[in-house]
């Protein structure tokens, strides 16, 4: 189970927010493909992620990266997949949330079709998101 | 090679290709002249700069391909043994045929 990040807001909600954070945990890792993920608000504050090291420091740096490619190419970068040779990364940024997902090689497509399911089922919870903060 | 390049560009949705050496040089262009070639070869290196030292430390393992998606153009950046096969496309298009043919490309610049 993931850890969750949600310090600030208040008690009566906590309970559902938590169970939406999990719900999409479960969501993504029911999918054998996806080894890791972390999702962070904009500015890389982790909400959801299997490990906090791990979190913080990629989070932090992927974000800065697709900052940089934005501003390089004058255009607002909302997807970046990188392949190595054996796994790859999705970092992608929609709903004020950024979602960064380590693959195991191959299937990355299926990845990408399974976050836009998962951004479409839960687009509501994360468009209102900060209504729960 | 520069028919490779031109297969690439008529697959739907291209705007053009071109391949770079790992110091930003251009190597060999099919870009339409509307575009800056030397500025997009520029940043075709820096985008691969950027892709490595987002994963340094966490994988050392070779770069292949890096997919950057925006909201006017996406651009796609393959590892070839001369260079990196760049090629930028319109939103929406078909992106998994151009990364196949953007595959089957590779494959023929790396037998030159």
């Amino acid at each position: 189970m993931g850890l969750f990040f949600n310090e600030t807001i208040t008690e009566e909600k906590k309970v559902d927010t938590k169970s939406n954070w999990r719900e999409i945990e479960n969501f993504i890792l029911d999918y054998a493909a996806i080894s890791k993920f972390i999702i962070t608000t904009n500015e890389g504050l982790p909400l959801v992620s299997q490990d906090q090291n791990y979190s913080e420091l990629i989070a932090c740096k992927m974000i800065e990266r697709l900052e940089a490619l934005s501003s390089d190419f004058a255009d607002d970068v909302t997807s970046v997949s990188i392949t190595l040779s054996n796994k790859s990364f999705i970092i992608s940024k929609k709903f004020n949330f950024v979602f960064i997902l380590e693959i195991n090689d191959g299937a990355e497509e299926m990845v990408k079709r399974r976050l836009q399911n998962v951004l479409s089922t839960y687009e509501k919870f994360f468009v209102s998101y900060k209504d729960y903060i | 090679m520069k028919k490779v390049l031109e297969e690439i560009n008529k697959t739907k949705g291209v705007l053009g290709s071109l391949i770079v050496g790992g110091d930003g040089m251009i190597v060999l262009s099919a870009l339409p002249t509307e575009y800056d070639q030397d500025y997009v070869s520029a940043l075709v290196a820096s985008a691969v700069d950027t892709a490595n030292k987002a994963i340094s430390g966490i994988d050392d393992d070779e770069f292949k391909m890096c997919i950057i998606e925006g909201n006017d153009k996406n651009l796609f950046i393959f590892n070839t043994k001369i260079g990196f096969l760049f090629v930028m496309s319109k939103v929406s298009t078909n992106m998994g045929l151009i990364r196949v043919e953007c595959k089957k490309s590779v494959a023929k610049i790396n037998q030159f």
